[in-house]
């Protein structure tokens, strides 16, 4: 569905800037020397979305690709994007709280109660709302504005004109969003409980249990698979955030870093392609053309570090 | 203990007052998709087959869904007496704090998932705030994660949500694409026994799989899927 933006949309004024995670500081100096204006990463004890394998193994490979973005004047961001149990609460707080002392920039967040405890704290870190926390409208975003977040990641199950009020008088808020044709989930995944890409590493050998909503089904009816728009579709809804004013694009972290480098490389190509101002048609062309073999998820979940 | 019902607009084109009647309240709409908030036609022909309290059921909303739920509450709020609203979406949530003093906000399952886990200390006096009494909920993991919370759970049955789509399997579009509601109140039973540990049941956007009515001590309404 095409947003009122027009076949040929004008040229934007500034920039998108890059995000990827990653799981070492390696990992995020090779990012960095590529063009990634910022990286997250995570580790374990924060409550976060990531399996172990994506995350760092200690805090102090944090503190070390903090000091590297210092020195590349670049940022990084902390994932802590998942809900911190009350059990608990008090001891992972204070560890988000020292690692933005130490000089993470922002904090990834998906539970309200965090910020809330931040506000209190007058601790206010540059705040980036995870698409987890699912923001699908406008007077959503207002709600976590007003709560402290500077940023949304925009969720990938809208179209270009369910997205368009959220870039309209947005008070200041960024807006975050995926390579769509390379990351697109078909079903929400904070509300989804069934077997998942996210849910489950693939270890070569041994078997893996079928995603759901990637296997065929029977119904009365016949055969049955869960439905997602189709690459092109995803690829002109990219075009249309991009000139809507997307502030970031997002590669997301995995287990596999080949997987993330090629995913990191066919997005920058993309995006350079809509820093030249090329029609909507050339670019559904030509990004069909590079990302139609590149839909991964799920393949990304074997564990591959660097240098592999 | 409450016993209620919950129907979608679909549902109540084929509800007789005898299905209806002996609850203590009806739930018309649906957690899942906004193609199914009821319209105010939809609201009178309930109240012509029902005389007792009306829930509005409302799922995660677009920009367009949560303009359509605004006008609902409006009119809801026009009759000057306090109703009941389940919430699944942050954006409704804020608006009704804001703008619907006469609302009374549940939090649906969706939202539920999302906060049972939270910090109890501030999701207490997140409830309070927004004037929560109660949320909506239809399993047993999601009722432990909620120990501590001091509100009130209302228990819903035959079916436990476990996925939902924006995607919709029906019109192969967005949920915000024209809907001629072609799910109707279908309930379609997916199997796959290599994919799948038990049976899957699609209605409309979402998945489940059966549960039961709990008897958990929290529990202070149950509510039951209306189905053909």
């Amino acid at each position: 569905m095409k947003a009122k933006t027009g076949t040929d949309a004008k040229p934007r004024s500034s920039r998108m800037l890059t995000t990827v995670g990653v799981r070492t500081a390696a990992e995020a100096e090779y990012f960095f020397r590529h063009g990634a204006d910022e990286v997250y990463c995570g580790i374990p004890a924060i409550p976060n979305h990531g399996k172990p394998q994506e995350n760092y193994s200690s805090v102090e490979g944090i503190h070390d690709t903090v000091e590297l973005a210092r020195r590349m004047n670049r940022k990084v961001f902390l994932v802590a994007n998942d809900i911190f149990p009350s059990a608990d609460f008090r001891r992972t707080t204070a560890m988000v709280k020292d690692l933005v002392k130490k000089g993470v920039y922002g904090v990834i967040i998906r539970d309200i109660a965090l910020l809330d405890h931040f506000r209190a704290a007058d601790i206010r870190p540059f705040f980036t709302l995870s698409t987890l926390a699912i923001c699908f409208n406008r007077g959503a975003m207002d709600f976590f504005r007003e709560r402290g977040v500077s940023r949304i990641v925009l969720p990938q199950q809208l179209t270009s004109q369910e997205s368009a009020p959220f870039f309209r008088d947005r008070k200041g808020v960024e807006i975050e969003i995926f390579c769509l044709p390379m990351f697109y989930e078909i079903n929400l995944n904070p509300l989804c409980t069934m077997s998942c890409p996210c849910s489950q590493e693939i270890i070569p050998g041994k078997k893996q249990v079928p995603y759901t909503c990637q296997s065929k089904l029977r119904s009365p009816g016949g055969e049955f698979a869960m439905p997602m728009p189709d690459t092109r579709t995803l690829l002109s809804t990219l075009y249309d955030l991009y000139h809507m004013g997307a502030d970031c694009m997002k590669v997301a972290r995995g287990p596999n870093v080949a997987e993330v480098i090629e995913v990191f490389h066919k997005t920058v190509y993309l995006m350079k392609l809509l820093e030249k101002g090329i029609s909507r048609e050339l670019f559904v062309h030509e990004g069909f053309r590079s990302v139609r073999e590149a839909q991964n998820y799920g393949k990304k979940y074997i564990f591959k570090p660097l240098g592999t | 203990m409450e016993k209620s019902i919950s129907l979608s607009p679909w549902e109540l084109s084929r509800a007789t007052p005898e299905r209806l009647s002996g609850r203590d309240c009806v739930y018309l709409g649906s957690e899942f998709c906004e193609n199914k908030l009821p319209s105010a036609a939809d609201l009178r022909k309930l109240r012509s087959l029902y005389s007792g309290k009306v829930v509005l059921a409302t799922p995660l909303l677009s920009n367009r869904g949560l303009e359509a739920a605004r006008a609902l509450l409006r009119g809801l709020s026009a009759r000057k007496r306090k109703f009941e609203v389940v919430v699944n979406d942050w954006g409704l949530l804020r608006l009704i704090k804001k703008d619907f003093p006469l609302a009374v906000p549940l939090i649906g399952r969706l939202l539920t998932w999302e906060i049972a886990e939270m910090d109890k200390k501030f999701l207490n006096a997140f409830c309070k705030e927004y004037g929560v009494p109660a949320v909506e909920a239809d399993s047993e993991e999601t009722l432990a994660r909620l120990k501590g919370f001091r509100g009130a759970v209302h228990f819903h049955y035959p079916l436990r949500f476990v996925s939902v789509t924006r995607f919709c399997s029906f019109t192969k579009a967005f949920n915000s694409a024209p809907c001629a509601r072609a799910c109707k109140g279908d309930t379609i039973k997916l199997t796959n026994p290599k994919a799948l540990p038990e049976p899957l049941y699609m209605r409309g956007n979402a998945y489940f799989v059966p549960n039961r009515p709990s008897r958990h001590r929290s529990i202070k309404r149950l509510v039951e899927l209306y189905q053909d």
